[in-house]
């Protein structure tokens, strides 16, 4: 009984299979085998039965006369569609084929030779049309991928953009209120008038900066309850006494407040202010308890 | 490939060897429906079938004194030199544009060809081989049709369907004793056998 080991290289080479760093081993030990030379020759022809699952087709008549007619002229004629490689255009049969034509060999090796040089010209005009189109394809692809990474820096520069725009907007709100802040504070005819907390917010306190030039105040308040959802703070000022509304407002989680009233310049100079806690946006006329005021 | 047409068929390739056409004629006629229906269905391509057709005849005018009856028949030889030229051409396309192999299932029993086959002893060959193929085991028959048709190396086929390199080794060496083993009594006694 002959080892698996070689039975089965017999059969990797029966099929064509190669035998990767057994090869040489296998050769070697093939020439003096008579077994592994018959398994061989038998996995050879059992390779063959394979070829009985492939369909018999019948090949066109003209190519058995192209194939006996390449035998008898010694020079192999290339398929009427112009299909095959260089080698197979040119292989010719034995030199020992018998000549059944009456011209001169001379005939048929300027013949075979003009034949070759037409081919080599247009086997190389082919290469030189492949690299050309190689050629054209990088470029495109590469011009391709260029267009592609445009496309992506010029959405990720309009988003920049966007997001600096919105940036400046917000400075430049930022920047008026600080203005006007700063205008109403430091404006020489402001007047600092102090708000007192009242039940059931008795600890809440705050300072209304009032500048009738600027016809407006800003808020200062501390200690002020967050209030439930649906309530805001509304401040009140008092001209001829009738509370007009200022502005509302909502403490943030500390109970802090700045706040800057709406303008206001159309009353002049208020007699006195009060905070009182209204529905959400504010009302016309003050409805809830006051939390602060002051004169 | 019975007795009596591999013993036609070695007369033939000595009577080619000594330089007759008409004998390389008769076996074009006798096998090239068979090498062509191979050279289809490993490339694919009609045009492509008839050149390595082509080649494989004129490789046997010029090689027929290269034949070794110890080394298999003359069917066997012509197989494996049309095969071994299909599959270098296969091996040299780019992948997307390889032929699909078809498994046995999808091939007609009857082949389309068979007026073109019309010896009973070839029919009787084919239709033996045929069983015996279908008799395979499912994964002896997968690992031998991808060798023979689609070319590929034992690592190659390792890969393709996710199995250990020794087992496809395996396969490959049961598929074809079992092969041999069902398809003996049909094929040709070398004369070494005698």
């Amino acid at each position: 009984m002959h080892s698996d080991r070689f039975e089965e290289l017999a059969a990797l080479r029966a099929l064509g299979i190669p035998l990767g760093a057994d090869e040489d081993e296998f050769a070697q030990h093939l020439e003096g085998c008579a077994t592994c030379q018959a398994l061989v020759a038998d996995f050879t022809d059992s390779a063959a039965a394979l070829s009985a699952t492939a369909t018999p087709v019948a090949p066109p008549a003209s190519l058995k006369t192209r194939i006996l007619g390449s035998l008898e002229s010694g020079a192999v004629s290339p398929r009427a569609s112009g299909g095959g490689d260089l080698s197979s255009r040119v292989k010719t049969a034995e030199a020992g084929a018998t000549p059944q034509r009456s011209f001169a060999p001379w005939v048929f090796a300027a013949a075979a030779g003009l034949l070759l040089l037409l081919l080599v010209t247009d086997d190389a005009r082919l290469r030189r049309e492949r690299e050309d189109l190689r050629s054209q394809t990088a470029a495109f692809r590469a011009q391709a991928g260029e267009g592609e990474d445009l496309r992506k820096q010029a959405a990720a520069l309009q988003q920049e953009k966007a997001n600096l725009s919105e940036k400046l907007r917000a400075a430049q709100r930022s920047l008026a209120r600080r203005d006007l802040q700063a205008r109403v504070v430091e404006s020489d005819d402001v007047q600092l008038l102090f708000l007192q907390g009242k039940a059931p917010q008795q600890r809440a306190r705050g300072r209304v900066f009032w500048s009738t030039r600027a016809g407006r105040g800003v808020v200062v308040a501390g200690n002020l309850s967050v209030l439930p959802a649906g309530k805001q703070y509304e401040l009140w000022a008092f001209s001829g006494g009738k509370p007009v509304p200022a502005g509302v407002f909502d403490a943030d989680t500390a109970g802090r407040v700045l706040f800057e009233s709406k303008d206001l310049s159309r009353i002049g100079t208020p007699e006195k202010f009060a905070v009182t806690v209204e529905p959400r946006g504010g009302v016309e006329a003050p409805t809830g308890p006051i939390v602060l005021a002051g004169s | 490939m019975n007795l009596t047409r591999s013993d036609d068929d070695r007369a033939l390739i000595a009577r080619v060897e000594g330089r007759e056409a008409e004998a390389l004629a008769t076996l074009y006629d006798r096998h090239s429906a068979r090498l062509m229906g191979l050279c289809q269905r490993i490339l694919g391509d009609t045009g492509e079938a008839e050149e390595v057709l082509q080649e494989v005849f004129l490789w046997v005018w010029r090689s027929a004194s290269k034949f070794d009856a110890s080394r298999g028949s003359v069917l066997a030889w012509l197989l494996v030199g049309t095969r071994s030229r299909a599959i270098d051409r296969v091996r040299t396309r780019r992948p997307g544009a390889r032929a699909g192999l078809r498994s046995v299932e999808t091939v007609p029993d009857t082949a389309s060809g068979e007026d073109i086959e019309a010896d009973s002893a070839s029919r009787q060959w084919e239709s033996q081989c045929r069983s015996a193929i279908a008799e395979l085991p499912e994964d002896q028959r997968r690992a031998l049709e991808l060798a023979y048709f689609d070319g590929l190396t034992h690592q190659e086929i390792s890969e393709r369907t996710g199995t250990p390199l020794g087992t496809v080794k395996t396969r490959v060496r049961l598929g074809l004793m079992k092969l041999r083993d069902r398809i003996q009594p049909y094929t040709q006694r070398r004369p070494t056998d005698a």
